[in-house]
């Protein structure tokens, strides 16, 4: 994999839930997508994998893969990609596993799907991936059910069908939230483990600002599904530029504040349906200025690599 | 009804508990039945010993008759005869045809057995693919087609139905061979031993082709007529559970891992939504022993809906009693095996208890 | 049967309570309006009931408008010119054996078979409902009892026990209606049972029992509304099941007299007159009322399920 590029330029009908999302992930690369329920990323990752429901339209933009568009491709080329070349983790283990088939049989199905190997074969290299993936008594795993297993250990086996056909891209939608909380360092360790292994790019969807500063390189802010700023993880903690970013990491718990109040951000998440003219944050912004209602900023270079969505950077004053 | 719960190392002896339980609800609602029927069947205004003795009975063989059918004692008496002789598995005599009720249904059951079978049969290859079908196609035009067919094969009469394909088919067009099982030529040309009573598999058994393709083209119209409501509540069910289903995160889960629609659809959407029109399946073979009298009237098939059928219209009490306990009988096993099926199907479930 | 039972203040809480009835029918019809409208197949079926529902109340309250007499045995000598005439623009469905005009007689018929449908429903559905709430609220030996007794009942395939029971009465109309109310009631026992006890462990229900509500207003105010939605749905479908049974149980001869304007009378002598094909119109034209009749309250049940009851409750004994 050499060059992976993914664009967006989306925009849904009536509930406008991405507008204009523009942004790559490289090679090997773990690009982290935050942002608050509801502002886009899981419809950002089912975009990718173009499994969005009936009712999901894309008015503009792309979708780019390896070169390749995406939003192009036919529906059987597509189902080939899945799961061999871009694969997900899902939030919910719980649900995203089929109830009523063993894990087994659900792993071993998507292997011999893709690949041309008996069912012996494929039993085999789902016990590898168990081990792999820290699954004790891999072969008792595989003939469990879903509901026989915790949830941390349903997320390992979600784990290892995602990566059973050793894909390039792998898209992690808040893989920690529904486990518990010890275990969530531990799948987390996982994959940022699998992801040097297996030379993964990794699109990893959360809301936690905490993760996003421990395993990735590259991070966008996503508000109300208009990207706010793209930038390396570290400059965007060390000079966030973006007014809500730096909201939001003043939302953060930090050692030396202890013993002061959490900020938080006033005012609420805008409705998708009817969304804030020009800057969809300006209501809520501090730095608010007339033109921000009218005008739509654009996803800007600040700095090198480091571009931001914001009327303050583009020279605009009252 | 069934318990969501883990497997446990209780699981055996909570399903031992299941089945006595069962075992003793369905004895109890059996002898409800035997009750209610009894006192029911016995207020009809009719003269069995009238009956028994025949048109020209003489005062002296009135009498005897009513000894003999015990009709001079008081309705709890008589009642105490019948449950003793129900708990020797004797079912009384059948005051029309004389012979002892429980050899009658023996004679007709394996019929209806077998229409039943071949219709169900029916139901299922045909109503669960249209099923999926039309939920998958959820909205569109495929989905109210299928919808449509499925209500309009409920809403048919069936006897009405049956007439019609009778009248054009046979009668008209001569396409299919007229009422009954089996054609009376071959049968004596190519007679048949008895095995199963199902003509199909007895004539498959002993290679006797002929009469296997007179038993298909016997059985293709009553079966059929018999099978439209069982394929609209498949249909209906499975459609219903699979709009449902599609839209559960492990089948988005399916897709994001590459696997084909179809798989998706019939395989893993499908083994989640299948449980009711198990359940449907199940309920109707009970049901059709007798919803197929009028249909098994139609075209004589002598089965044991005819039986019954002709044993409401003579009065012939004992036979109605044997037929609905017999009737409800496989009701009651049916519905075990229905939630056995039921708890083979979604692991989750373990059968603890019947319905709280 | 809200409004039936014991208030405290005979003259406020009454007015009240019908007041809230009637507001809740408004609203029912409503709501059942607004899905309605979405569905096309259920707006035929409510399109065809409308027709015979007019039909019928035409043929009860204002006999003089149908163009022809359809009661009784017809003429004592009909005219052999007019027996069993295909159709023409006099007669546009053709006559039947006795000359008489096959639309009137189809048209009366009509109302008769409302009837029956409707009363039957109309006996056992409350009745059934009843029982099933006061089991459910109960519980101990009064639900021991009789859900038991409903087991029983259940246990008879519906269609014997009408027949039996319909032998054991006087041939007519009001036979059929209470044998098939006979066998009706306990589907609807069984459905409510089941629902008061999915309802009654809802927290809003606790919470009615927490702050100390008498358990006659829990049951008017929380328990029964929220029960009645599946037995609705169940009892719209089976008014055209009420209807086809009857049409079987005249056809075999257990409903009213030979001549009488009954569906199922009529198609037994259509039946009786030999050849399908050489009278088509006879058998053709009185079975498709019973299926438009049936098919119409099929419709709309279906499509009222789909919307409100997607989970179809099994039909089931013990």
């Amino acid at each position: 994999m050499r060059d992976l590029s993914l664009e967006f330029e989306t925009e849904f009908g009536t509930a406008k839930v991405l507008d204009r999302v523009t942004f790559t992930i490289g090679e090997g690369e773990v690009f982290g997508l935050v942002g608050e329920t509801g502002c886009g990323k899981t419809v950002t990752a089912l975009t990718v994998l173009r499994l969005l429901p009936s009712n999901a339209k894309i008015t503009t933009g792309n979708v780019k893969f390896l070169g390749e568009e995406l939003l192009s491709k036919t529906d059987a080329e597509m189902e080939r990609l899945r799961g061999t070349k871009i694969s997900m983790v899902f939030q919910d283990p719980a649900t995203s596993l089929n109830p009523v088939f063993s894990v087994g049989e659900q792993i071993t199905r998507v292997v011999r799907t893709h690949e041309d190997v008996d069912k012996r074969a494929a039993e085999t290299r789902a016990v590898e991936l168990f081990k792999r993936v820290g699954l004790p008594d891999p072969e008792t795993v595989l003939r469990s059910y879903p509901h026989e297993l915790s949830g941390g250990m349903q997320q390992r086996v979600m784990i290892s069908m995602a990566l059973a056909c050793r894909p390039k891209l792998l898209i992690a939608d808040e893989p920690t939230t529904a486990v518990d909380v010890t275990i969530q360092a531990q799948i987390l360790d996982l994959l940022m483990e699998l992801q040097r292994e297996f030379r993964l790019s990794v699109l990893l969807i959360t809301h936690n600002l905490g993760i996003v500063a421990e395993t990735c390189q590259r991070v966008g802010v996503m508000y109300a599904g208009a990207l706010g700023e793209v930038a390396p993880t570290k400059d965007l903690f060390r000079e966030p530029l973006h007014p809500y970013t730096q909201r939001l990491l003043k939302s953060l718990p930090r050692p030396d504040a202890r013993g002061q109040p959490l900020a938080s951000i006033p005012g609420s998440v805008p409705s998708l349906i009817d969304p804030p003219t020009g800057c969809r944050y300006h209501p809520r912004c501090e730095f608010a200025m007339k033109s921000c209602s009218t005008r739509r900023p654009a996803l800007l270079e600040h700095s090198p690599g480091h571009r931001v969505a914001c009327l303050l950077y583009e020279g605009v004053t009252e | 009804m069934a318990k969501r719960s883990r497997r446990g190392g209780t699981a055996s002896g909570a399903f031992a508990r299941f089945l006595i339980r069962r075992a003793l609800l369905a004895v109890l609602v059996l002898l409800g039945v035997v009750v209610i029927t009894f006192f029911l069947a016995r207020v009809v205004p009719a003269n069995p010993a009238g009956l028994w003795a025949g048109v020209h009975a003489t005062p002296q063989e009135l009498a005897s008759a009513r000894a003999e059918l015990h009709l001079d004692d008081p309705l709890p008496v008589q009642f105490g005869y019948y449950l003793t002789g129900l708990v020797q598995g004797d079912l009384g005599v059948s005051i029309r045809t004389h012979n002892p009720v429980l050899d009658d249904i023996g004679d007709k059951l394996p019929a209806t057995l077998e229409l039943i079978s071949a219709s169900l049969l029916l139901a299922v290859v045909v109503g669960i693919p249209l099923g999926v079908y039309a939920g998958v196609k959820k909205g569109r035009w495929p989905d109210h087609l299928t919808r449509f067919l499925a209500v309009g094969g409920v809403s048919l009469p069936s006897f009405w139905l049956a007439v019609v394909f009778e009248m054009v088919f046979v009668g008209e067009l001569h396409w299919l061979p007229s009422s009954g099982r089996f054609s009376d030529v071959l049968n004596i040309q190519y007679p048949l031993k008895t095995i199963t009573g199902f003509l199909t598999i007895d004539s498959l058994i002993q290679g006797n082709l002929i009469r296997f393709g007179d038993a298909i083209a016997h059985l293709i119209l009553p079966a059929l007529t018999l099978a439209l409501y069982p394929i609209g509540l498949v249909a209906r069910m499975v459609r219903t559970m699979m709009v449902e289903v599609l839209g559960e995160n492990y089948v988005r889960t399916a897709k994001a891992y590459g696997l084909p629609g179809r798989l998706i659809h019939y395989r893993y959407a499908l083994k989640n939504a299948i449980s009711p029109a198990i359940v449907a399946v199940g309920l109707s073979f009970a049901y059709e022993l007798t919803g197929a009298f009028l249909v098994e009237n139609i075209f004589a098939w002598n089965g044991i809906g005819q039986y019954a059928f002709n044993s409401v219209l003579s009065f012939d009490y004992p036979a109605i009693l044997g037929t609905t306990i017999i009737v409800a009988m496989f009701y009651v096993i049916v519905n075990l095996v229905v939630d056995l099926i039921q708890s083979f199907l979604d692991p989750r479930i373990v059968l603890t208890k019947a319905e709280a | 049967m809200a409004v039936e039972s014991p208030v405290r203040e005979p003259g406020g809480e009454f007015v009240s309570v019908a007041g809230k009835v009637i507001r809740a029918v408004v609203d029912g019809l409503h709501g059942i309006w607004r899905i309605v409208r979405r569905d096309p197949l259920a707006l035929l079926g409510l399109a065809i009931l409308i027709v015979f529902i007019v039909a019928a109340f035409i043929a009860t309250f204002l006999p003089f408008l149908v163009p022809y007499s359809a009661q009784g045995l017809g003429a004592p000598n009909p005219n052999p010119a007019d027996v069993l005439r295909p159709p023409s623009t006099t007669h546009l469905l053709g006559t039947d054996e006795f000359g008489r005009d096959l639309l009137a007689r189809i048209w009366f018929g009509a109302g008769l078979a409302l009837e029956v449908g409707v009363l039957t429903v109309g006996i056992s559905f409350p009745i059934g409902i009843l029982l099933g709430v006061v089991a459910g609220y109960m519980r101990g030996v009064v639900e021991e009892v009789i859900m038991r007794v409903t087991d029983m009942f259940l246990a008879f395939p519906t269609v014997l026990l009408a027949i039996v029971i319909a032998a054991t009465l006087n041939r007519g109309t009001g036979a059929e209606i209470i044998a098939l109310a006979v066998s009706f009631w306990p589907w609807y026992t069984r459905l409510a049972h089941s629902q008061v006890q999915h309802v009654r462990a809802q927290p809003f229900v606790e919470s009615a029992v927490v702050l100390g509500l008498p358990r006659r207003r829990i049951i008017l105010r929380h328990i029964l509304p929220n029960s009645l939605t599946s037995a609705t749905i169940q009892a719209t479908m089976d008014i055209g099941s009420a209807i086809l049974i009857a049409a079987a149980l005249s056809w075999i001869g257990l409903g009213p007299q030979p001549g009488t304007a009954d569906w199922g009378v009529m198609l037994q002598a259509a039946y009786s007159e030999g050849s399908y094909v050489t009278f088509w119109w006879y058998s053709t034209f009185v079975g498709l009322a019973i299926f438009l009749v049936v098919l119409a309250f099929n419709l709309i049940g279906d499509s009222l399920r789909d919307a409100l009851d997607p989970k179809l409750r099994r039909r089931r004994m013990i």
